[in-house]
């Protein structure tokens, strides 16, 4: 595990790919978002909540993996500037088609009940302003951004 | 990180009061004591002798909801249907703006205190 600040302003941390590293993942983002006064608590709680999916589906591309490798380490990065918050989460288990899982049922729909995995995604595009998947053979980055208020796009 | 799962009964009710930050790392903890409390329900023993489950999840001092909680969630709804009974959750504002951002509260009884989540529960099974 290792954490780093740059002279650019941004924050790197690399975990073991494990869940007890989550709280370390939040702690470290929602520390870095702190930074900007003008980020208010429920957008960082939102950026807490997608990190923490980022870093979960993340955690769990690894354990679908056979056997534990010295590869099991994720790396997320932070960036903050003026007009915005930037977390990139990277794995290195393979890829996975987003657009699959994309496909969850609508709240109340039958069968709504039956998924307890793979509401990830969906809730990150929810609570980011911006987010996109890029999946490789390598692994998966997901990158999300909440705008700072103020700055162009913020609600 | 503190994460404490606690069971208690109230007016025909079993408790489950959830304190930290419901992630995927103590997720299976919830998971195990939604139906360690679904079965001691289920044998007669647990909330009042009634067979049917009558659940309330206390998760005023949860700080934090990722979906691996709410999977869980889901699936305690999904069972206690299973079974004819009830589910309520008490939440604070920022987990019931989760629900409504995932739309969850739709399907799902919320209230701010005990009592109305417990009301909430009665008047969807009476509505």
């Amino acid at each position: 595990m290792s954490t780093a600040v740059d002279d650019m302003g941004e924050v790197v941390l690399e975990i073991p790919a494990r869940v007890e590293y989550l709280v370390l993942a939040r702690q470290v983002v929602a520390a870095a978002a702190a930074v900007e006064p003008r980020l208010r608590d429920e957008r960082i709680d939102d950026l807490r909540i997608a990190v923490s999916e980022a870093t979960t589906n993340a955690i769990e591309a690894h354990a679908d993996l056979s056997g534990p490798s010295t590869k099991d380490r994720i790396l997320i990065r932070c960036n903050l500037d003026d007009e915005r918050i930037e977390v990139s989460v990277f794995d290195q288990a393979g890829g996975f088609d987003p657009d699959e899982i994309a496909a969850a049922p609508e709240a109340g729909a039958p069968d709504r009940l039956e998924r307890e995995r793979g509401l990830g995604l969906p809730l990150i595009r929810t609570l980011a302003d911006e987010s996109d998947v890029i999946s490789t053979d390598g692994g998966t980055a997901v990158r999300l951004v909440v705008y700072t208020p103020g700055a162009r796009s913020s609600a | 990180m503190l994460f404490e799962v606690v069971e208690d009964r109230l007016e025909g009710w079993t408790v489950l009061t959830v304190i930290g930050e419901l992630d995927l790392g103590v997720a299976p903890r919830l998971r195990h004591a939604v139906l360690r409390a679904l079965n001691d329900a289920g044998r007669g023993d647990g909330a009042g002798g009634d067979p049917a489950p009558r659940l309330l999840l206390d998760l005023r001092e949860v700080d934090l909801i990722d979906s691996s909680g709410l999977g869980i969630i889901m699936g305690a709804l999904r069972r206690v249907r299973a079974a004819d009974g009830e589910l309520a959750i008490a939440v604070s504002e920022p987990a019931r703006a989760l629900f409504e951002l995932t739309r969850l509260d739709h399907i799902l009884a919320l209230g701010a205190t005990l009592t109305d989540a417990i009301a909430a529960a009665d008047g969807d099974a009476h509505g």
